[in-house]
């Protein structure tokens, strides 16, 4: 992680938990450190505020709790009829062989409630069939749904009340249903409308060297290397060399850009021949910086094709504060070309004066603009016949301006799918182009397996067995799925491969895959929640027979 | 660390169905099982009552690590740390709680297993690795560690390759291996003198920052410029006979206070507290569900390995949370020149005018060796040595003398240092 955006981020974490970022943090704030440090204290005030349903108090439910329930969950609740049963008790640590035979979601609420006092969790005994029928509504007053190894058929009423619940797919309560047996697992979504506000990107905010901003491009003009002691010329920062080097070569060249690659390594040549000694730190640092002059800097195609998306292009009084966002981002861009700047300024070798005096450039010009997307916010709340006045009381204060500015690069919306609705060619597509790489690993072919279970499932009311007769039949409805999709002829080795494990595993819960999964589950489930980082868009499969993991697009 | 009271193991209750869900995968092999896997009672026998695995680290990986092994049957664990418990660890290590804050995290992490899965025994040890032998570790099965400590990692790979008796199959111990950071991990699975080796791949570490001292002593530009000088350079020059304890609030608070000052010396902003307490204690930022899904992974292969119910890892799974899931499985291959398993020396190209004190540097940069101050010495003689201080005195003189002044063209070096497990052989090249 880059050093000052790390800087940024435990700032942030420490400002509100405890307020005064110079005392010692609290109790809360101590415990909690080492995940501030991720999603700081706005990942963390969602978190508290979730309220997250399970449907089913099974293995792989309490694992993911306890991945939620630790870093404080506002709330979870249980549903589960069942009572505890001795293999209940064997596979799963949050029963206890004391508690065999009571409800499984009070002996699950009450083992997991241990972890953390500040999560409220509650144990619903009633079915979730008979709660379909008589509350639906029950289910879209979560924040978020996680069904695991219910009935398929169940799994497609759940989804379908979520759906029904919600007027607009932004206000449809995100679904995770997840599938276990043996060694593989299934997690599926269903999302209407996802927003990440903060994808955590990895790679570092342009400085935009291209085409340096006015200021910065006079400050390197000024800078004349030939009168510099040795000293001084060491230490004169990357980042002005390559703006210098950058507009010589182009006042040379009738104002062009570096285009086919020996321009380029021209341009390399003529910042290296400027060294002096050969040892230069800051030329050092300046050469493995040189494909900045040339890298154009764009607005990223994530943002781009967001940013004619109907949300932003139709944006309503109502919307969400981060499609007022990104309207004003649209015509900024429209202005400027480029995303707002963002000042945060690597590490370079130079002197503190230096590097000071560069930062307040850069911060100067961040403020410009800042101001100018301020500008464009204005525009975009009066299309809408909103209000300046207004701009507190919908999210768009100064505060969350320089938020979303610092984001912008990371921002991404979901459409989701809906459950079910994956077509059999879009599984045949994805099993042939899994055998054609010849690669691990083959989820497609797990997938298929878990379709065949179900339906079998369906036919017989319990998991396929390891017996030639279940097998047989295993296979004939995997056919039956994948000829639909356009499959001609037998089945592909790993597909067979896989019926036969899910055949082995008879729908067992084993308590690895629980914790792997559970693992799996609570992540996306705090991406979920956070809007931060980004969060599985298809179907995840595992398959710890050859460890590995793949995602369907499905 | 003797006299604290060990926990005991409670007996097994009768428990018809108990491992009814794992039982599905030991009673019948599958398409992928290796001939070799012989079903039902046996394989369970040695399971439940044979096999001996130890667990190294009892934090956030461990914890987890001892969870899932007792539940899978494994019911001979033996687990090892040094550590105590700190608040900061509740929210993942979830075995404690706030009452046991100060206790030795290995004694109760195995008191609480052994109560929530009776018939679990599980044997902690409150101290270090290092002060086992080979005859403790020859005694498991299996060895799988959940530190975060790369010098501790790499002593236990080199332990437990340098235990590998050829003529004795017994002495073979896999060694199954769990990293996490935020989001990510990485699990694996070490077959010592077979596979690739932890010190094979010391090069896919991220390699630390490490803040010149130049620049922390002069041309301070980042609020952690100004926190490593207060705690590298001020600290030693207010207190020269006061260690630095950075688990101690006050001291952070010095540090906090004296990084400010400077700080707001240079006109540099972003000197917090958290910030400073990140710095010193180079805190990695650790979360539950990583962890639940890197342990998993680790006691998943154990069991096959144990079982042989199904193929183990070969040999690295590499785990992105950050976006979407995604995981990488892949042969990490073993390195011919590896110090701990492989045979051949290592080349270290060098210039003619380099002297010694450039060698040192540019062997300390290395980032598949990985050595802090070492001490170098050529067919028993000694060139340069770290300590004790007579012998430092006597041979500092040599680091500002030229390496064609002290060695020839192939000349082999032996590098010691005291975070490195093993003795190094490089093979010197003279170049112009
Ligand atoms: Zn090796």
């Amino acid at each position: 992680m880059a050093a000052t955006a790390w800087a940024q981020s435990i700032e942030d974490a420490t400002v509100t938990v405890s307020s005064p970022t110079n005392v010692r943090p609290d109790d809360k704030t101590r415990r909690y450190d080492r995940q501030l440090r991720l999603w700081a204290s706005s990942g963390q005030s969602a978190l508290e505020a979730a309220r997250i349903l399970f449907v089913s108090g099974g293995a792989t439910s309490t694992s993911s709790l306890k991945n939620l329930v630790l870093p404080g969950i506002g709330a979870f609740t249980i549903l589960d009829p069942l009572p505890v049963t001795h293999a209940d008790a064997g596979n799963n640590f949050f029963l206890h062989i004391d508690g065999i035979g009571q409800n499984r979601a009070e002996e699950g609420v009450k083992h997991l409630a241990e972890l953390n006092d500040s999560v409220k969790g509650t144990a619903d005994t009633r079915d979730v069939n008979a709660l379909l029928d008589s509350d639906p509504e029950f289910f879209t007053s979560f924040t978020l749904v996680i069904a695991i190894n219910i009935e398929p058929a169940t799994e497609g009423r759940l989804a379908q009340a979520l759906r029904s619940g919600s007027s607009t797919p932004r206000e449809m309560v995100p679904l995770m249903i997840v599938r276990t047996a043996g060694f593989y697992a299934m997690i599926g979504t269903q999302i209407g409308e996802h927003t990440v506000v903060d994808a955590h990107a990895e790679t570092p905010p342009t400085l935009r060297l291209d085409s340096a901003f006015p200021a910065l491009l006079e400050y390197s003009r000024a800078v004349n290397l030939d009168a510099l002691d040795s000293t001084d010329f060491g230490h004169v920062p990357w980042v002005v060399l390559l703006v210098k080097t950058l507009d010589s070569w182009r006042q040379t060249h009738n104002g062009e850009m570096p285009k086919t690659y020996a321009e380029k390594q021209e341009l390399k040549k003529t910042l290296e021949k400027l060294r002096r000694r050969g040892d230069e730190e800051n030329f050092d640092e300046a050469v493995a910086q040189a494909y900045r002059m040339w890298t154009p800097t764009t607005i990223p195609s994530e943002i781009r094709e967001l940013l004619s998306d109907q949300s932003v292009t139709n944006l309503k009084h109502s919307s969400p504060s981060i499609f007022f966002f990104l309207r004003a981002l649209s015509l900024f861009v429209e202005q400027c070309r480029f995303l707002p700047l963002v000042p945060t300024l690597p590490d370079m070798h130079t002197t503190t004066d230096t590097y000071v005096e560069l930062q307040n450039l850069f911060r100067a010009q961040a403020e410009r603009e800042m101001l100018l997307f301020e500008d464009c916010l204005k525009v975009a709340l009066e299309e809408v016949r909103g209000s300046w006045e207004e701009r507190e009381t919908l999210g768009l204060g100064r505060t969350e301006v320089k938020e979303f500015i610092r984001n912008a690069a990371g921002v991404r919306v979901f459409k989701g799918k809906k459950w079910g609705s994956v077509q059999p060619q879009e599984i045949v597509s994805a099993l042939q182009m899994e055998l054609e790489s010849g690669m691990l690993p083959a989820p497609a072919a797990v997938y298929t397996a878990f379709l065949a279970s179900a339906d079998f499932h369906g036919q017989h009311g319990r998991h396929p067995r390891p017996t030639d007769a279940d097998n047989a039949e295993l296979l004939q409805f995997a056919t039956t799925r994948l000829t639909a999709g356009g499959w001609e002829g037998e089945l592909p080795e790993t597909v067979t491969t896989a019926l036969g494990e899910i055949a082995r595993a008879q729908g067992s819960d084993i308590p690895t895959t629980a914790a792997l999964v559970g693992g799996m589950v609570a992540q996306e489930a705090i991406k979920f929640i956070t809007r931060q980082y980004v969060p599985i868009a298809g179907t995840c499969v595992i398959d710890l027979i050859k460890s590995t993991t793949g995602t369907l697009p499905f | 660390m003797g006299d604290i009271s060990l926990p005991a193991p409670v007996p097994a209750p009768a428990w018809p169905d108990r491992f009814q869900h794992v039982d599905t995968l030991l009673d019948a092999p599958g398409p992928s099982t290796d001939p070799d896997f012989v079903r039902g009672d046996v394989v369970k026998e040695f399971l439940r009552n044979q096999c001996k695995i130890l667990v190294i680290g009892a934090g956030g990986l461990g914890c987890e690590i001892l969870a899932n092994l007792a539940l899978m049957g494994f019911a001979d664990i033996h687990v090892i740390d040094m550590d105590t418990i700190d608040i900061s660890n509740l929210n993942r290590q979830f075995l404690f709680r706030p009452k046991d804050v100060g206790k030795p995290k290995a004694i109760v992490a195995a008191e609480f297993v052994m109560s929530r899965v009776p018939g679990t025994k599980v044997t902690p040890y409150f101290g270090k690795i290092q002060d086992k032998d080979e005859s403790y570790y020859m005694q498991f099965n299996l060895v799988i560690c959940g530190l975060d400590s790369v010098e501790a990692r790499r002593w236990m790979n080199a332990t437990l390759v340098g235990m590998v008796d050829p003529e004795n199959p017994e002495s073979l111990k896999p060694m199954i291996d769990g990293g996490t950071e935020g989001f990510k991990g990485q699990a694996r699975v070490i077959i010592p003198t077979i596979s690739s080796c932890y010190e094979c791949s010391l090069d896919m570490l991220n390699k630390q920052t490490v803040f010149p001292i130049c620049t922390i002593a002069n041309t301070p530009r980042l609020p952690e410029h100004c926190i490593e000088w207060a705690s590298v350079l001020e600290w030693p020059r207010v207190f020269p006979d006061k260690k630095m304890d950075t688990d101690d609030p006050d001291d952070i608070q010095w540090l906090y206070e004296r990084a400010s000052a400077r700080a707001h010396e240079f006109k540099i902003e972003g000197v917090t507290w958290s910030l400073t307490q990140g710095v010193v204690k180079n805190i990695i930022p650790a979360i539950a569900s990583t962890n639940a899904i890197i342990a998993a992974s680790c006691c998943t292969e154990a069991f096959k390995l144990a079982t042989s119910c199904a193929p183990a890892l070969n040999n690295y799974f590499m785990l992105i949370g950050t976006e979407g899931i995604y995981s990488y499985t892949f042969e990490h291959e073993r390195r011919p020149e590896c110090p701990v398993c492989g045979g051949e020396t290592i080349d270290m190209p060098v210039k003619k005018e380099w002297t010694l004190e450039r060698l040192i540097e540019a062997l300390t940069e290395r980032q598949d060796i990985q050595v802090k101050k070492p001490s170098l010495s050529a067919g028993g003689r000694s060139l340069y040595l770290q300590a004790p201080p007579q012998l430092e005195k006597r041979t500092r003189p040599n680091l500002e003398k030229k390496l064609s002044e002290l060695v020839e063209d192939g000349d082999e070096l032996t590098v010691t240092a005291s975070s490195l497990p093993f003795n190094l052989t490089l093979r010197v090249l003279l170049k112009d």
